[in-house]
């Protein structure tokens, strides 16, 4: 079988998402043994050369990462967005809607993406399961579930009804409720569900008088980032 | 009045009776994790719960339907190609459930009829054939409950071995199967003979339960089903759409919501795999995207409508009965507090 020739890229970002693969260790190795990773600069590895999956991470800061970005989508037959800096301009976690004066833009606004990796970082088992369908030949799912519907199956007493923030009701699944699992609530990092309901969830918060944090009011109007990403 | 045999049980006892039952069956109950109910496989009789006030959290469905499951497994082994079916396992088990309340019950039966369908589904048909019920009567109601209206509870009408209700120091063991029968005759020590009064008592203790409940005025199953096909194009539907977050919360803690994803985990070197199922929500924007990308209930509210109309009239159509027990689950974890009382309560004036 032809081995998929696979970089990994960073541009401006703290490498959460790199250090979430590296995390895999012995399940890594095994990933190495089916593609051949040409470029990682964290590793020391560098190639310039056409890639069959470009993994990116960040978001761009400044003219040279755009050229950069467009660059390296030029030489890459499958390109993905690694974490919520390459998704949204780091938007979902940074709870920035429209007004950031900072230059933080989503790769999307330069270049297709095949597919996103969401979070902040990126859930390591999700990374795998992207990364075998690819070497498969498959097309890889996003999740569709929201993160409220994996916190009921973890059978957690739902935060909103003690009163506290939680933004499950509205982001995107697939870290299997993570942070509620661990009492916290969700931040939001996944980005937008499929289909969510903003003032819904609102007025849900009001009437378990839990007090709207203004970001949500921004998100009303959209992310922020001008595509159609919540397809 | 009761028509079923009943025994005595001094609550003193049912851990004896319990551990007994643990050296042939598995036991599973409502145990106590982390300040939450949940059903769970018991490893000590001391871990079993028969008082609690509140359900757990996912219905007694997991055990039957488990929100994630290996249907098999497949390995290439010189060129053949070895599947090992779970099925075997699930053959293999003997299990006892213990601490059922009346809807859960009822939720079983439907699960029954809905997955005997064409071919059958071995594996939910299995565990329910390999599993003895042991059901015990709410002592008291929750705020959402109306099982009453569904019919379904607080006392259930079969689909148990055993169905214990609390009075006093002592339960009254109806039993309701040839397998409770046996359990009872086997363990004569103690399933003492009940009084003359004990299915007085039974009934006294229903229309108590019955009172405090919330449930909309009783109505025959048909009426109800008509008034549901009358309102489908009503325009209340649009306002619970807009206060719908399609979270699917719902669905997944429901105890007759039987919808699920299928698909192949394949190892990286493509020598093994497994076929897994997990739950799927109808609130969910993907649950009718099809191949090509279609998706057949893009409106919030169509999905809603699915929903409820799946458990009084296509449920109907299909299996014969309504699929809600009145559990009153899909409203307790509702973060937009849509209460299918009040659903319920519209179709009917409507
Ligand atoms: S704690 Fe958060 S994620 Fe869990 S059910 Fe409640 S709102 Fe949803
Ligand atoms: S629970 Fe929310 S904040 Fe936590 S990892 Fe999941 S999406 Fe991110
Ligand atoms: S529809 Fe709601 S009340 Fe009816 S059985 Fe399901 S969770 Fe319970
Ligand atoms: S269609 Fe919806 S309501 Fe019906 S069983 Fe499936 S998930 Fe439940
Ligand atoms: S739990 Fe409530 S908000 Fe969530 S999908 Fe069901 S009806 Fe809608």
């Amino acid at each position: 079988m032809h081995k998929l020739k696979v970089g990994i890229y960073s541009l401006s970002s703290c490498e959460g998402c790199i250090v979430q693969i590296l995390n895999l260790e012995e399940r890594l190795l095994e990933v190495l043994n089916h593609v051949d990773l040409v470029e990682c600069r964290v590793l020391g590895l560098k190639h310039d050369d056409e890639v069959d999956v470009a993994f990116v991470e960040g978001f761009v800061s400044s003219d040279e990462e755009a050229t950069k970005i467009k660059e390296i989508r030029g030489r890459s037959r499958i390109l993905i967005a690694l974490g919520d800096c390459a998704y949204s301009g780091m938007r979902f976690v940074a709870k920035d809607f429209g007004t950031s004066t900072i230059r933080a833009d989503p790769i999307n606004m330069y270049v297709n993406v095949d597919y996103h990796l969401r979070g902040c970082p990126i859930d390591s088992e999700e990374f795998l399961s992207l990364i075998s369908d690819l070497i498969h030949g498959k097309k890889f799912k996003e999740s569709s579930k929201t993160v409220c519907s994996e916190c009921i199956l973890l059978e957690n007493k739902c935060l909103l009804d003690k009163g506290f923030l939680c933004l499950g009701p509205i982001t995107r699944g697939g870290c299997n409720a993570i942070c509620i699992a661990n009492n916290k609530g969700c931040f939001g990092c996944r980005g937008l569900g499929d289909d969510v309901n903003i003032s819904a969830f609102i007025e849900s918060l009001k009437s378990k008088g839990i007090s709207i944090p203004s970001y949500l009011l921004g998100l009303l109007k959209g992310p922020g980032y001008g595509s159609s990403q919540n397809s | 009045m009761i028509k079923k045999a009943l025994r005595r049980i001094y609550k003193d006892k049912l851990r004896l009776l319990m551990g007994r039952l643990s050296e042939e069956y598995n036991i599973f109950s409502p145990k106590l994790v982390e300040g939450r109910i949940i059903f769970d496989r018991i490893d000590d009789v001391s871990e079993i719960i028969n008082e609690y006030h509140t359900r757990p959290v996912l219905p007694v469905k997991k055990l039957f339907l488990p929100q994630r499951e290996t249907l098999f497994e497949y390995e290439i082994v010189d060129n053949d190609v070895i599947i090992s079916d779970k099925l075997d396992l699930v053959a293999r088990e003997k299990r006892c459930i213990f601490g059922v309340r009346a809807c859960d019950i009822a939720s079983l039966q439907i699960l029954r009829r809905f997955f005997s369908r064409g071919p059958g589904d071995p594996y939910v048909i299995g565990r329910l054939s390999n599993s003895m019920i042991i059901g015990i009567m709410c002592n008291s109601v929750f705020p959402s409950c109306f099982c009453h209206f569904t019919d379904s509870g607080p006392l259930p009408k079969d689909g148990f071995d055993l169905f214990l209700v609390d009075v006093d120091d002592y339960f009254i063991a109806i039993i309701g199967s040839e397998r409770g029968n046996q359990i009872a005759s086997k363990n004569e020590d103690i399933f003492l003979d009940a009084n003359k009064d004990d299915a007085l008592a039974i009934d006294n203790k229903v229309k108590e339960i019955v009172s405090l409940m919330k449930s909309p005025p009783v109505v025959d199953q048909m009426v109800l089903y008509d008034a549901f096909v009358r309102s489908f194009n009503l325009d209340f539907w649009e306002d619970y759409a807009k206060k719908c977050l399609s979270c699917g919360k719902c669905n997944f803690n429901c105890p007759t919501c039987y919808c699920f994803d299928i698909f192949d985990e394949v190892d990286l070197d493509l020598r093994k795999g497994r076929r897994v199922r997990v739950w799927d929500s109808c609130h969910f924007l993907s649950f009718t995207r099809v191949a090509s990308g279609e998706i057949f209930r893009r409106n919030r509210s169509s999905r809603l409508k699915q929903r409820v109309y799946h458990k009084f009239v296509y449920s109907v159509n299909d299996i014969g009965l309504i699929s809600c027990v009145g559990c009153g689950r899909c409203f307790e974890v509702c973060p937009a507090s849509i209460d299918l009382r009040d659903i319920i309560t519209k179709v009917l004036c409507g």
